[in-house]
């Protein structure tokens, strides 16, 4: 490249640098109000860490997570990645068949140099697919449609900019089943009292969270049906500490409160551009609010696609498929006997009580006390089986949720620039997690297979 | 390829030895507010856990200091 060309590169990269710090994170710290409001750092709260979220079938008996969709995703692009690569198989590969045959051929190699040859070809289908799998998730994550790999919900505040007193809330909740859950008091003494509507349809609420309520005080009020006004009155008195029932912004700048300034015409507020999910209103009907007053928060849905190996659950079905695959290997190679007396070893502890009745009194005690040995060992061995299965799981998630925390911090703290380096460390830690998770797979499994035969 | 072998085996060391130490803490500070004693069975799972995990990390190098002593001067090598 020119040097013209490589000193305007460095020019953007640099305004974007200065840009960046000003109105990121950072700036924002220190009060610099530079870029508009859309380009703001929203107020990050991090929700369900440990698994995905469900974002189809909520409330059914397997609900869809957005992370099983990412999984379902790496399956269905691996494997239509292999069958482009061998649907027109040439004895001089192209370069699409020369990469996965490459590819191949090194993975070959490395199981085979580690487990042998009869043994590697055993091993070789599920290392291989543990090591694509891996890879291709953590690729595949870095992809902008990915959500991040914690469920952050930005928390957009919705002000008003007008003073006044609030007529209308035109966000229902609304209630499908009568019996239904709507509101959650705690009294003075701790205790905690639901609220159930007794009818279906459209409520209003007429308190906020945090309220105090006394008994008898309409909580919500039934909207536009035939029970229209019928209110939903609090049994005991106290605080609102839970209102369960959560109202939806379906499209974008819905109107979401009426606020009487006192003039001829209400002012309408809208909830913000293009963004959607729960409401919470901040405010109840026939409260007061001045100016740049907050009203409501709106709480993002959480999205549709998120890295899979953010889910404990799926590293840790990993991990589980992963032992059990060792644990069989070590059963099938090495014959039940010699595999359960890695664990259960008593034949020394029985030999010594049984000299020790004969009346060998000290080789009986000096046996017995090798076969206690032996029996704390087994112990441990097994211990050390079981803790495999918890390293592989929060290993792989682990170092997946932390770079995708990484990367997003990056880019809330110096928008544009800071996000691409880190993206490079994510493409190195990706691979070297799905070498780390297969290697491991394939060396214990090698361990479990060769153990007995190495030593006797 | 035998260097390869050895790396792996020693990744799961760390875990090992946390997973003992810790979950034989908790396991005490569990059977302490079970039993409403103040602190013998955290004590003791502190000592267990420490001694298990020593136990299990000795066992797990064992083969290496082995060969190590195979290759001293003195040995085959």
């Amino acid at each position: 490249m020119s040097r013209r060309g490589c000193a305007l590169i460095g020019l953007v990269v640099l305004v974007l640098f200065i840009v960046g710090l000003a109105g990121g994170a950072i700036g924002q710290g220190m009060g610099i109000t530079l870029l508009p409001q859309i380009l703001k750092v929203p107020t990050l709260e991090i929700e369900s860490f440990f698994r995905g979220e469900p974002v189809f079938l909520k409330d059914g008996p397997f609900p869809i997570t957005n992370t099983l969709i990412a999984s379902w995703i790496t399956v269905v692009v691996a494997t239509l990645f292999a069958f482009a690569a061998t649907r027109k198989m040439k004895i001089i590969p192209g370069r699409l068949q020369g990469l996965v045959e490459m590819a191949m051929e090194t993975l070959i190699n490395f199981v085979e140099s580690v487990a042998g040859h009869k043994n590697g070809r055993r091993f070789l289908p599920l290392v291989a697919t543990i090591f694509i799998f891996v890879m291709f998730n953590a690729y595949l994550a870095l992809l902008p449609i990915y959500g991040p790999g914690i469920h952050v919900t930005l928390k957009d505040k919705i002000a008003t900019k007008e003073a006044g007193t609030v007529v209308e809330l035109m966000v229902h909740p609304t209630v499908e089943e009568a019996d239904e859950v709507i509101a959650v008091i705690e009294t003075a003494d701790g205790a905690r009292q639901e609220v159930k509507a007794r009818v279906k349809g459209e409520f209003e609420y007429q308190l906020s969270v945090k309220d105090p309520v006394a008994e008898g005080q309409p909580v919500a009020i039934m909207m536009g049906t035939t029970e229209n006004g019928t209110a939903v009155t609090a049994p005991v008195a106290g605080t609102i500490v839970e209102l369960t029932l959560h109202r939806r912004i379906d499209q974008s700048e819905e109107p979401i409160a009426k606020i009487d300034t006192g003039e001829s015409e209400s002012v309408i507020v809208n909830s913000p551009k293009d963004k959607l999910g729960e409401l919470e209103y901040d405010v109840a009907v026939g409260q007061t609010v001045s100016a740049d007053d907050e009203i409501a928060v709106l709480t993002s849905a959480p999205p549709l696609i998120r890295s899979a190996s953010t889910d404990l659950n799926m590293t840790l079905a990993m991990a589980l498929i992963a032992v059990l695959f060792i644990e069989i290997m070590g059963l099938t190679g090495r014959g039940f006997k010699h595999y359960i007396s890695e664990y259960v070893n008593v034949g020394e502890l029985f030999r010594g009580i049984k000299l020790f009745f004969k009346g060998k009194i000290v080789d009986g005690l000096m046996a017995s006390v090798t076969g206690v040995i032996n029996v704390i060992i087994g112990g441990l061995e097994f211990i050390s089986h079981m803790t495999r299965m918890v390293s592989f799981a929060f290993r792989l998630f682990g170092n997946m949720t932390a770079g995708e925390i990484l990367v997003l911090s990056a880019t809330f703290l110096i928008p544009w620039i800071m996000a691409v380096p880190f993206y490079g460390l994510e493409i190195l830690i990706g691979f070297i997690q799905a070498l780390i998770f297969g290697g491991l797979t394939l060396v214990f499994a090698t361990m479990a297979v060769g153990h007995g035969s190495e030593e006797h | 390829m035998e260097k390869w072998v050895y790396a792996f085996r020693f990744v799961g060391i760390g875990w090992y030895i946390a997973l003992c130490i810790g979950g034989s803490i908790l396991g005490g500070l569990w059977l302490d507010s079970h039993f409403g004693t103040s602190i013998i069975f955290t004590l003791a799972g502190v000592v267990l856990g420490l001694v298990v995990a020593a136990l299990g990390t000795y066992r797990m190098i064992e083969p290496l200091i082995r060969e190590q002593n195979d290759r001293t001067p003195g040995g085959k090598h």
